[in-house]
This record gives C-alpha cells, sequence and structure tokens, in this order.
C-alpha cells in the first residue's frame, strides 16, 4: 500500500488535537529508532484496501495521552496504556481507510498491542507532538 | 433521556462519547457501558434503554450484528442508535443508515459534531 501522506498527517493531527488536545506535527528522520523503548498497536487492513497499520507511540507517551484524555477521573495502569494504543491505531486506520475510499465499506481488523525495542517494517512516518512525544504511523 | 447505553470495547472512547453526550446537553439519568453488542444486547432486554450509542468495530459481536439484532426484535426496533466509528464515509454512512442507524459519526467524536448533528433528528433533540 502506497503511504498517503497528506491525508495521514491530517488524520493524525486532527486525531490528536480532537482526543487530546495535542499538536502531532509530522518529523523527518525516524524518531522512534529500534533499540528505543515503544508501545506499539497493530491493526489489519482488509477492504478496500489490504495492509496492515502499526502505530508506535515512545516511552512515556501513552500515559501522557492518557492523563490528559481521562483528567484523573481513571488512574493509570499498563493496561490502560494498551487499551489506549489500541484505540489509537483503530481510529487512525479507520479514518486514513474511510477517506481514502470514500464511497466504500470500509473493513478493518481489531488492534493488537506490542510492547518492542523493533521498528515495525513497512513505510514509517515519523510525528512529534507538542509535549515533545514521539509517535511513528507505519504502513505496508 | 431516562437512559443512555454506550457501546465500545475501549473505555477511553467510552469516555469520551460520555463527555460529549453531556457538553451536547443529552443529560441521561442513567448511562449503561457495553463493550461488545452481545454484552449491549444484553443490557437492552435487562433494562429501558431511549438511546444506543455504539462503536462498529468490536470483539464478540460487532455494531453491524447488534444493530440487526435490535432491529429485529418488537421490543427493540424503535430505540434511537448513534453509531460513532473511524470507518465512517459515504459509502458506510448509506449502508448504516439502511440497517437501521438513526445517525451515524465519525470517530473521534467531538461534543460540536455531535450537537449539530443531533439537532437533524427530533427524536434525540434535548
Amino acid at each position: 500500500m502506497t503511504l498517503p501522506l497528506p491525508l495521514l498527517d491530517e488524520c493524525v493531527a486532527t486525531i490528536f488535537e480532537s482526543m487530546f488536545f495535542a499538536m502531532a506535527e509530522p518529523e523527518e528522520g525516524d524518531a522512534l529508532p529500534a533499540g528505543v523503548p515503544r508501545l506499539a498497536a497493530t491493526v489489519a487492513l482488509l477492504r478496500p484496501i489490504a495492509g496492515e497499520m502499526r502505530v508506535e507511540l515512545g516511552e512515556g507517551v501513552p500515559r501522557e495521552l492518557f492523563d490528559t484524555l481521562w483528567a484523573g477521573e481513571r488512574a493509570g495502569s499498563d493496561a490502560a496504556d494498551a487499551e489506549l494504543a489500541a484505540e489509537l491505531v483503530n481510529t487512525i486506520a479507520g479514518q486514513v481507510v474511510a477517506r481514502a475510499a470514500p464511497g466504500a465499506i470500509v473493513e478493518i481488523g481489531l488492534p493488537v498491542v506490542v510492547e518492542s525495542l523493533e521498528a515495525g517494517a513497512g513505510a514509517r512516518r515519523a510525528y512529534r507532538l507538542d509535549s515533545g512525544g514521539a509517535v511513528v504511523v507505519v504502513l505496508r | 433521556m431516562q437512559t443512555v447505553l454506550i457501546v465500545d470495547d475501549s473505555a477511553s472512547a467510552r469516555m469520551i462519547v460520555r463527555r460529549c453526550l453531556k457538553m451536547a446537553g443529552i443529560e441521561a439519568a442513567s448511562v449503561l457501558e457495553a463493550e461488545h453488542g452481545r454484552a449491549a444486547l444484553d443490557l437492552v432486554r435487562a433494562h429501558t434503554v431511549d438511546l444506543i450509542v455504539s462503536d462498529l468495530n468490536m470483539p464478540v459481536m460487532d455494531g453491524r450484528t447488534f444493530i440487526r439484532y435490535l432491529r429485529s426484535s418488537p421490543r427493540t426496533f424503535h430505540i434511537p442508535v448513534v453509531v460513532v466509528s473511524s470507518l465512517v464515509n459515504d459509502g458506510a454512512n448509506d449502508d448504516l443508515r439502511q440497517m437501521g442507524a438513526t445517525l451515524v459519526l465519525p470517530k473521534p467524536l467531538t461534543p460540536a459534531g455531535l450537537a449539530q448533528a443531533i439537532q437533524t433528528v427530533p427524536e434525540l433533540s434535548p
């Protein structure tokens, strides 16, 4: 799958702003190279575009986003971080594919979360949050 | 509005819906939550629900199957269902409306988007 960069950038910016009141600016290079800890969530793209999207969140980013979203209403935890990462990849993947194919019924799989030092293989697009945190979206 | 049922496998997404409903002026005496369509059906059978806000992409039972069950039962076919999903575009909108969704809104939900949309549906207007 070709990485639709302008559409991806727009979707990522909108989603981070709407969900977390955060700015996500595209960044040249790889903000999360191999060896850097990350929480990653992947989802299969089933139709009308087939492939996989993975969202990688740098260390501390999931908890920062969680705390912003919940504003103290719920305590953070590893499970809550994972759940947030899963919702994030689900939202980004769904919105990118739905907007890339506006007349089509869109189907994606259920998100899967992994903690990893490995950078996901595929076309990588890095974003820097206004708090300094790193986010990478990988498409293949 | 007495009882609203929010159906989403993500606790964060359910919280966003709760917050948006409140900010859009839809005050419910009771808010029920379910992680998937199957659990939601159990709640609908046990409670009188006035409004359902449901995701599509969920484990166990997805949103489309959930809506089909709701619309096929005389006891639940009338309950308004607002679909909130990232999988929403023109194609999905038409399909979901034909299936029985009252309103279809994209994720991430915003209070302004919800408030504007519910004004177009008399049965949902606060």
